[in-house]
């Protein structure tokens, strides 16, 4: 029973890997790629506000974490082979760690597919993400970039910061809406009647 | 044949969806043998995907669910059988040519099969070259999917299936996205492979006229997920059974139908170059002689014009012109199709006309207004583009919501908005589902539902992209039924990019051709497809109605005409 | 949109993009483990001019790199000015030392350190740039997965890459013809009416549709995959593959040469430093 247990949990962490996931984390990523560069409002040096953190949102309600933070890693590396403006393995691997959190929504028991994701799990999903957030843009993203391009630490950690409350907003804010929306499509649609 | 074991073979074959609580298919009992063609016919959701599902291993692998009875194919029963072993036995060619479209180039996705079997390189290359002249591809195979037709991607799909010496090839609606002219060249090819590679073909696909432009073995007919029929083409035409299930007869025995009351021949009646003349002469010239073959005059002579278009040029990159139209005049109350193959610009002057585009030079006049320096907003005012898939239009969670929103955009709210929104439900004929979640409307409730929300507006113009595109021949029916409705209601032009030639003809009194950006007729539908130039360069095939009245000796163009409005 | 991404879909013709994926792919790798360890110039000068030539030989169209150009020169100005407000003394404490040449005002002090640190920084970002930019001129997705596939990594992992990379035009145009719907019923987009706020919900309402419509094909993409027998085996072969040729063996030994000099600069800078030096190579 333990070890049933535990299998499923790194089932949980792992997602399984058949044809239907690579799938969607390869058009996850793509989708995450063309927001990341096209539909995003500038607010400050290489950071934007930008919609495409509701992508590992929904990628990561349907999939789990993993899936959803390749989609943050693959889908930056995309975003920067299409503008072509540079690689910046700081933001991939901050993204990438990001993604995972703001995925871990199975872990917890929100089963959106199934028509489950009630208050406690968005406050769950509201505080993972935060924490997420800051581990991944607030410390490690600037930090990689002091060791990688020599930048200067209080404006990199002030960027990530940034990162931290822009992309937070449109995760959480943007993000709830989202999931419940979602819950309720999975969610049977039973005694519809003509009026 | 009989003698041989059967190569596909259903005994009391049921299957139930784990997520369903009926069953899909009941009690089926078939047997198809090697080298049969096999159509198999039914209405939407009478069991055909399900049935093609079972036979290439996506149930149960992928989708599961129940089974009872059995079912064999190629000597191995299915619920023994995983996806790879039966890749082995069957090829499949699904309709969503995009979709199923993996690699990047041609030559990539011919390969996928070969590549995923870890074949090296060296008989890869000859192996995809050798599929791709199989199916007429072999100087495309550095080709994009953006840069090919519908039916070169259907080709592309074709070849992709052909390297495993697979037994079974099974046609998925593989027609669904093409013109009348690629869909007949795919229908050459499916028979040449089932002719010389000695291929089990087993096509499912409703546009049954497209599929007997060459000869078929055999017809399996579902409804309810159980066989109504099983029987030759001819078997299937003499009784007219078919429009019972949502599918539409071929045009020409429909026309000799409803000239001489009854068929005079219950065999050959497949291919209208079968049909005997003789028998049929004298019927058809009385009908033609008792009715007048003018067109009928719908539009007003003063009727207001609504679309000018004066010197209209487009170019994407300054050196190559995309449109190029001298002029073009559009009435208020004018029913339009819009005619061309892919790339001809008849997309890109839908763009114009809405403003998503801005010409190069010339202009275009809406309502004698010049739209040059109207926002995409304001044009949106006057024209409502309709986009193939629903889905990329509908937004919010509620019918009542996702009507209101144009308006709620446009500031408008309280009592008018309500009025509005009412009128566009009661139009479309959605009022009774106003509070419904959008998803759970039907495919065509949602195409409604995009009118409606762009009714809101009181729209002069009614831009629709191929608007019946995929959909069986009951849901064409109500879908332009529902367009002819609508447009009748609210006194609107409608503009039909199309290339469903039996639409213009039947819900269209204007047809615009466009080649190479330019028009090359602008007519009648009828007389536009008595033109055989035209109807060459445009891509089209003239419907068999014409081929029809070319055998019997009557004008097509009459014939077309009177046979559809009797 | 198709027309203006950087990264092309179709293989060059030039000596770089001829080359096979793993090697484009080691080449990159190589030339952008230096570029982000270093702080030598004596290292970044002959990488910069080393990826300065890699870029040129893929005769890139002006027009094409223009705006992204400009943009990277102008946003790394702004933050090196940025750089130097908030820290104007950030070479000394890299440095380790410090000449005062002259004093604008308060603290702000000019100091041959700061400067020289500032350019170095420049030289790093501006190499990563170019280095990116041949990069994304030279590859294909298909090469990048057989690329990666080369290196060991998971076959699934390169279809990840090559299939997303494939399906962006798609999802551009998907996203392009939503937005055009949306702005027909009244959706306004134009920057300068709208604030910032109302634009995150705007891309929101077309985010739903885009979302539903490209996930929706998931299923049948997976099944056209399965019945075309991906996952059947723990190997691939791609059909895209190019075999390595004389030139691919010359640009590997460049690789070589780099990872070697990337070696010793790890062992001796970074790890046996002693304790107070600076990581910056300062000539005086």
């Amino acid at each position: 029973m333990l070890i049933e247990k535990k299998e499923s949990y790194s089932k949980k962490l792992l997602g399984s890997w058949d044809t239907k996931t690579v799938v969607s984390v390869a058009i996850g990523a793509a989708l995450f790629g063309v927001l990341l560069d096209f539909v995003s409002i500038p607010v400050f040096t290489n950071t934007k506000l930008s919609v495409a953190y509701l992508i590992p949102v929904f990628v990561g309600a349907l999939f789990g974490p993993l899936p959803a933070g390749l989609v943050g890693l693959f889908g930056n590396i995309f975003a920067d082979l299409l503008a072509g403006s540079g690689f910046w393995p700081d933001w991939w691997i901050g993204n990438f760690i990001a993604s995972f959190v703001i995925g871990l929504l199975p872990l917890y028991g929100a089963r959106i597919k199934d028509g489950i994701f009630n208050v406690k799990h968005a406050t769950i999903f509201t505080i993972t993400t935060i924490i997420g957030l800051l581990i991944s843009f607030g410390f490690i993203s600037p930090f990689l970039n002091t060791v990688f391009y020599g930048g200067e630490k209080a404006i990199n950690f002030a960027q990530g910061w940034i990162a931290v409350v822009s992309d937070g907003i449109v995760a959480v804010v943007a993000g709830l809406p989202l999931l419940y929306a979602l819950t309720r499509r999975y969610k049977k649609n039973s005694n519809l009647t003509k009026e | 044949m009989s003698q041989s074991q059967p190569i596909i073979s259903f005994k009391d074959f049921s299957f139930k969806y784990k997520t369903q609580q009926e069953a899909t298919l009941k009690h089926l009992d078939l047997d198809l043998f090697p080298g049969e063609k096999v159509l198999i016919l039914g209405p939407s959701g009478s069991g055909k995907t399900t049935l093609v599902k079972c036979i290439n291993g996506l149930i149960p692998n992928q989708d599961k669910g129940m089974i009872s009875g059995k079912c064999v194919i190629n000597g191995k029963e299915i619920n023994h059988t995983s996806i790879f072993q039966r890749g082995n036995d069957v090829g499949t060619v699904l309709q969503d040519s995009d979709a199923q479209f993996v690699g990047l180039s041609v030559g990539e996705d011919i390969a996928f099969y070969l590549e995923n079997k870890n074949v090296p390189l060296h008989d890869m290359q000859a192996k995809v070259t050798k599929a791709a002249e199989v199916v007429g591809l072999d100087s495309f195979l550095s080709s994009l999917p953006f840069d090919l037709s519908g039916g070169q991607k259907q080709r592309t799909s074709i070849a992709g299936i052909l390297h495993g010496n697979a037994p079974i090839l099974l046609f998925d609606e593989p027609l669904a996205a093409l013109n009348p002219s690629m869909s007949e060249s795919i229908v050459d090819l499916i028979d040449r492979l089932n002719h010389q590679e000695h291929k089990t073909v087993v096509i499912v696909e409703h546009r049954f006229e497209e599929v007997l432009h060459k000869e078929i073995d055999k017809i399996v007919l579902l409804n309810e997920g159980q066989i109504v029929k099983i029987g030759k083409p001819d078997d299937f035409l003499k009784d007219d059974i078919l429009e019972k299930y949502g599918i539409r007869n071929p045009l020409y025995l429909d026309a000799l139908r409803k000239v001489s009351g009854n068929l005079k021949q219950d065999h050959d009646l497949w291919n209208v170059d079968l049909i005997n003349p003789s028998d049929y002469q004298s019927d058809f010239q009385k009908f033609l002689n008792n009715r007048s073959s003018q067109p009928d005059k719908l539009t007003q002579k003063d009727a207001k014009g609504i679309i000018d278009v004066a010197d209209l040029r487009y170019s994407y990159d300054g050196q190559h012109q995309v449109i190029n139209m001298v002029h073009l005049h559009i009435k208020r109350g004018e029913k339009i199709s819009i005619i061309g193959k892919n790339g001809s610009g008849k997309s890109t002057f839908a763009k114009l006309l809405t403003g998503i585009l801005r010409p190069t030079t010339g202009d275009i006049l809406e309502l004698g207004k010049s739209i040059k320096h109207q926002t995409i907003q304001q044009i949106g005012q006057q024209m409502a583009y309709i986009m193939q898939d629903p889905n990329k239009m509908i937004v919010k969670d509620t019918v009542e919501d996702e009507v209101g929103l144009a308006l709620q955009l446009r500031g408008i709210s309280g009592r008018e908005l309500g009025d509005r929104v009412a009128e566009a439900l009661n139009v479309t004929d959605l009022y009774a589902m106003r509070h419904w979640p959008v998803n759970a409307l039907s495919y065509g409730q949602k195409k409604r539902l995009t009118v409606a929300s762009l009714l809101v507006l009181n729209p002069a113009c009614l831009i629709m992209d191929e608007p019946t595109a995929g959909q069986d021949f009951e849901h064409y029916q109500r879908m332009m039924a529902f367009v002819d409705h609508v447009i009748q209601q609210k006194q609107m032009t409608l503009i039909v990019i199309t290339h469903d030639m039996q639409l213009a003809l039947e819900h269209t009194n204007r047809a615009i051709v466009i080649d190479q950006g330019a028009v090359i007729a602008d007519d009648d539908p009828f007389k536009v497809l008595n033109d055989k130039w035209i109807v060459r360069q445009a891509g089209l095939r003239q419907t068999s109605i014409y081929r029809l009245a070319e055998r019997i000796g009557v004008n097509g163009e009459n014939l077309a005409r009177a046979s559809i409005n009797v | 949109m198709e027309n203006s991404f950087v990264i092309s879909y179709l293989p060059g013709q030039h000596l770089i993009q001829k080359l096979n994926g793993t090697t484009k792919l080691l080449l990159l790798v190589s030339s952008l483990s230096l570029i982000m360890i270093s702080f030598d110039i004596r290292i970044l000068i002959p990488t910069f001019a080393l990826n300065i030539i890699f870029l040129i030989s893929v005769k890139p169209k002006w027009r094409q790199i223009r705006g992204i150009t400009y943009f990277i020169v102008f946003m790394n100005l702004f933050n090196i000015l940025l750089m130097y407000l908030v820290s104007p003394t950030i070479g000394v404490s890299e440095i380790g030392h410090s000449d005062v040449w002259f004093s604008i005002i308060g603290r702000y002090v000019v100091t041959p350190e700061t400067l020289f640190y500032l350019s170095v920084r420049l030289l790093k970002i501006f190499s990563m740039f170019i280095a990116s930019l041949w990069f994304v001129l030279s590859i294909t997705p298909s090469e990048l997965g057989v690329g990666l596939y080369r290196l060991h990594v998971p076959y699934k992992i390169c279809t990840v890459v090559s299939l997303g990379l494939r399906s962006i035009p798609d999802i551009s145009r998907n996203y392009r013809e939503i937005k055009n719907s949306l702005q027909m019923r009244g959706l306004e987009l134009d920057k300068k009416r709208v604030s910032v706020f109302k634009r995150l919900k705007q891309s929101v309402t077309i985010l739903i549709p885009l979302l539903l419509s490209t996930f929706e094909r998931v299923d049948v993409i997976a099944s056209a995959m399965d019945l075309r027998l991906y996952g059947i085996g723990k190997k691939r072969s791609y059909y895209s593959y190019k075999k390595p040729t004389r030139n691919d063996q010359f640009f590997r030994l460049i690789v070589i040469i780099q990872l070697i000099v990337f070696a010793i600069y790890l062992v001796v800078v970074v790890f046996l430093r002693p304790a107070g030096a600076g990581r910056v190579w300062y000539p005086w």
